[in-house]
């Protein structure tokens, strides 16, 4: 499975409740990015990310009973996109078993 | 990905974090003060008390690492809103700005705090903290000079008696909490200011930068009292001259910045004649004004 982490040059701000849409999460890759924002679900796989949890397809499947295989693409694929913008990174190494400690 | 307008708040947290980031980069000490930069904890019991929201973020440098951070935020597309001289007539401060997120504002020292900025600096860094902004770790100062920074900051503002910060790190502070402001200031030399800040400046009467705090502290209005009490308060007689000359001439920074463009040989000129006759009116009202309590008296 391929494990991400968030980059220690990625600083985001998590706002719990916007008008009942849920979680939004501001990002920006210092020092020189623009602020960017994901909202919805997208936000809550930051969120999990952020938390440490590993298997993020999983994770949904459980809290929404969607399809594990199903889902499973779709989110490695937005996972993909975020590291493409250096937004994430891959975790480097079988013995780290954690994506990220700086939730 | 969107981009939406931040929250205030977010724009604040981003721009502590991007100043982090290029002073890791240049190898420039900062510790980060006020605003999202005060934990809970240093606000004490009353912490739910609602704060007034910062528009900017404010990091304290090591004096002696000013050029290299300044340095960096420009080659990170940084650019100086108000230079020292033209931040505040402590010219204590510079004020950065680029796209996207809150203003920051770069101090070299903090008003109130009269022992060397240096020297300052080392004491004030070796109690430091790790604080979590925008989830990014960031250097605060210990709880204590966070309280007091607090305290010294509001001491400027008029109306101190009702300032919400004061309250909550002084007024409903514990006496082992007092006690290390206290002693904090006492070792920074910045007790005359911790006295405005809390009420008790009649203590500190004989010292040289009493008046200045009175006048501060009390919201004094007259540009020429202002402008004695800030030489007055000067550690020497080459630096009281140079505060003197400082004082008397325009905000040049401040007048482009409200213009957006270079000002203009002519601009400048008009500027300074202008400061210039409102110095001697107001030069002038304080005589007769001096003159007048003296008659009846």
């Amino acid at each position: 499975m391929t494990r991400y982490r968030i980059p220690d040059l990625v600083a985001y701000d998590v706002i719990e409740e916007d008008a009942g849409t849920g979680p939004s999460v501001f990002l920006l890759l210092r020092p020189d990015g623009r602020p960017m924002v994901i909202q919805g679900m997208a936000a809550w796989l930051w969120i999990l990310l952020a938390e440490g949890a590993v298997d993020l397809a999983g994770e949904v499947a459980d809290a929404t009973s969607a399809e594990r295989a199903t889902i499973a693409p779709e989110i490695d694929s937005w996972l993909q996109s975020l590291a493409t913008d250096g937004l994430l990174e891959l975790t480097d190494g079988a013995a780290q078993t954690s994506t990220d400690t700086r939730a | 990905m969107d981009e939406l307008s931040l929250p205030l708040r977010t724009t604040v947290l981003f721009a502590h974090s991007i100043v982090q980031a290029i002073a890791d980069e240049v190898g420039a000490d900062i510790l980060h003060i006020k605003g999202p930069a005060i934990e809970p904890q240093a606000l004490g019991v009353t912490a739910t008390r609602p704060r007034r929201q910062s528009v900017d973020a404010d990091v304290l440098v090591r004096p002696s690492h000013v050029g290299r951070l300044l340095h960096g935020m420009r080659a990170h597309g940084w650019s100086v809103l108000y230079d020292f001289r033209g931040g505040s007539p402590f010219e204590h401060a510079t004020t950065l700005g680029r796209e996207g997120v809150a203003n920051v504002d770069v101090h070299r020292y903090f008003p109130g705090i009269e022992a060397d900025p240096e020297a300052v600096f080392s004491t004030l860094w070796a109690d430091r903290r790790t604080m979590i902004l925008a989830a990014c770790p960031v250097q605060v100062p210990s709880l204590p000079a966070q309280r007091l920074i607090l305290i010294l900051h509001a001491a400027r503002q008029a109306g101190v008696a009702q300032s919400a910060d004061v309250e909550m790190v002084w007024g409903t502070a514990t006496p082992a909490a007092r006690s290390d402001i206290t002693a904090l200031a006492d070792r920074l030399r910045a007790h005359v200011g911790l006295a405005a800040g809390t009420g008790t400046l009649e203590t500190v009467k004989g010292e040289r930068s009493y008046a200045l705090w009175a006048a501060l502290s009390k919201g004094e209005t007259s540009q020429v009292r202002l402008w004695r009490a800030r030489v007055r308060a000067a550690p020497n007689r080459r630096e009281a001259l140079r505060t003197a000359l400082h004082l008397l001439g325009p905000n040049l920074s401040r007048m482009t910045a409200n213009a957006g463009r270079p000002l203009t040989a002519g601009e400048r000129l008009r500027a300074y004649w202008t400061q210039g006759r409102r110095g001697f009116a107001a030069l002038a009202l304080a005589r007769r004004n001096a003159t007048s309590r003296g008659r009846s008296e």
